[in-house]
């Protein structure tokens, strides 16, 4: 009895918890779907993602995301993986300042460091320029995924690189074929993980652009709800596109997150 | 012959020791560069800042006014209302966040069927964007026809209906509800994983010196939870204090005021009124305390370990 009762108590406890974490997706997804109730016709309908369509604007958003987003995680990616590489195979002195140091980056409030950015980036020519979003939020990136690379990379044993060495693979070759497939699957996590910090990244983007023919995706969205014109469920629409890519990744790596989730602590 | 033997093998071994390490400095030449020169470069330039009176838009160079800028915030009152909304914020939050995270985390530790679906969603709130996620709660709690309005109005309670993020007695609550539906989750997976990796040897000698579920979860699976709860803690305490996203899009920092946390208020400082080094002052007065309340964290933490 006593054991019936704690089971149910705990399927209730989820079953309230996982309607809390689900029950706004899915009245959000269904809006998106429908016609206001004030409408003539109702039921389902792809208006609303059809509108979308109709704004340059907002198609521009999506694409100078994707090019943002894409851009920014082949730069973190190949800069990462180079650095971590160096520092595990050549232990370089400094190897412990250079990761201390990239650590102690990550300490340092986002915002503060923003400030004279924003005027660095405005002295540069590069504010308001995609190139100068991809740059900014690359480098916030980048420390977190340079520490998480070289955490992959340290599991190679150093005896593995000297072998392909000695059987006559240059140092470029044994990067390639040898050190980046062994660590494939956390290359992959990195690039996850770069993808969709830039993707969702809404505070670094409206700090070095303001412009509208530059903006990406959440900026996008935050000045269509601002704008009178918006309809509230072409937001939703857009909202849902905003959504996907992060969803889609976070169930595709599910194995990868489960591995390495305790140190993906922001 | 053999010490010039030697002394060669010497030199040879040095240089390519030399060029070896040359190779990894090329190597890290891309990201150290970048990082230098958008994180590094910045942050120091911060910091020297916050002794300054730059400004946007200033003619001439900015003179060097040593501790005003503090000095001003000291005396200015709506500094220390958005200190203590985040300070209250953060309490609130990262408590909460533990305690739900922690209860999610012992349900799903059972083996119950179903549970691998759960497991499997638990993040989804926590990989979609700050922005995507306040739209999200914008479209239950808007004030005309939020679907929370529309419940209330259905079981006869309208008096409740509200415009929820912009009312003075619960926008506050609504912006701390964001933060704890966000991560929570994040807590609870991250648990999970420390819990499964306990070793049951543990569980079941103390179970034959005669302890409850409740001991057990207090002398056996706490401790082991410790460290991983220390991170959790320290990561969650900085991103509360320092987000800015979730309250600017969310409530703007109103109504009056009730929600203005100190990323706002430096926002405001530095893109609305251009006050580049009396905005970094707050940026500095934000790191001081975030350092601070970690230092005394991982102390009282080595304390209670020995």
């Amino acid at each position: 009895m006593r054991r019936a009762l704690s089971l149910g108590g705990a399927y209730l406890f989820l079953a309230l918890i996982m309607a809390a974490l689900l029950l706004p997706f899915g009245l959000s997804l269904w809006d998106s779907l429908h016609q206001e109730v004030s409408q003539q016709e109702q039921g389902w309908t792809l208006r609303h993602y059809a509108l979308i369509l109709e704004r340059p604007l907002l198609l521009r958003a999506l694409l100078n995301s994707l090019l943002v987003a894409v851009g920014c995680t082949a730069l973190v990616v190949v800069s990462a993986s180079l650095g971590a590489y160096a520092l595990h195979r050549f232990a370089p002195p400094g190897t412990k300042a250079v990761l201390g140091g990239i650590l102690s980056l990550k300490m340092f409030p986002l915002l503060l460091t923003l400030i004279p950015l924003f005027h660095l980036l405005w002295q540069a020519g590069l504010h308001n320029q995609l190139w100068g979003i991809l740059l900014a939020q690359g480098a916030f990136i980048l420390p977190f995924t340079f520490w998480l690379s070289w955490s992959y990379f340290r599991q190679i044993p150093v005896e593995l690189f000297e072998l392909a060495e000695l059987e006559g693979g240059s140092a470029w070759s044994v990067l390639w074929r040898v050190a980046w497939p062994m660590v494939a699957s956390g290359v992959g996590l990195v690039a996850f993980y770069s993808f969709v910090s830039s993707w969702n990244d809404y505070l670094v983007a409206s700090v070095v652009n303001q412009s509208l023919r530059n903006s990406t995706l959440p900026f996008a969205l935050v000045n269509l709800i601002g704008s009178d014109q918006s309809e509230p469920r072409v937001v939703l629409a857009l909202n849902s596109l905003l959504m996907l890519p992060p969803l889609l990744f976070y169930w595709s790596m599910q194995r990868h997150f489960r591995a390495a989730s305790p140190t993906l602590v922001q | 012959m053999a010490v010039k033997l030697r002394a060669l093998k010497t030199v040879r071994f040095r240089r390519v020791h030399w060029k070896r390490a040359a190779w990894a400095y090329v190597l890290l030449l891309p990201a150290l560069t970048w990082l230098a020169a958008m994180v590094l470069v910045p942050s120091l330039k911060a910091v020297l800042d916050s002794f300054t009176d730059l400004s946007f838009g200033q003619t001439g160079s900015p003179l060097w006014t040593g501790l005003d800028n503090f000095a001003r915030l000291w005396r200015d009152p709506k500094f220390w209302s958005a200190l203590q909304h985040s300070l209250a914020l953060t309490a609130l939050v990262v408590p909460l966040e533990v305690v739900l995270g922690l209860s999610v985390g012992l349900v799903l530790r059972r083996p119950l069927p179903g549970i691998a679906a759960c497991r499997a969603l638990l993040l989804v709130g926590w990989v979609i964007s700050t922005v995507s996620q306040v739209i999200l709660f914008e479209r239950l709690f808007s004030p005309g026809d939020g679907y929370v309005n529309q419940w209330l109005r259905a079981m006869g309670l309208s008096g409740w209906a509200r415009n929820w993020f912009q009312d003075p007695q619960f926008a506050f609550g609504m912006v701390a509800g964001l933060h704890v539906w966000r991560n929570a989750p994040f807590f609870a997976v991250n648990l999970l994983a420390g819990m499964l990796a306990i070793p049951k040897e543990l569980y079941e000698s103390a179970r034959l010196d005669g302890a409850n579920a409740w001991k057990l979860l207090l002398h056996v699976t706490l401790p082991q939870l410790r460290w991983i709860m220390l991170t959790l803690v320290v990561g969650h305490v900085i991103f509360t204090f320092t987000d800015y996203t979730l309250v600017a899009v969310s409530t703007g920092g109103g109504p009056v005021d009730v929600t203005e946390v100190l990323p706002l208020y430096l926002y405001n400082l530095a893109w609305g009124h251009h006050q580049l080094g009396q905005a970094s002052a707050v940026g500095l007065v934000m790191f001081a305390v975030l350092v601070l309340f970690t230092l005394v964290l991982i102390r009282l933490q080595w304390r209670g370990q020995r």
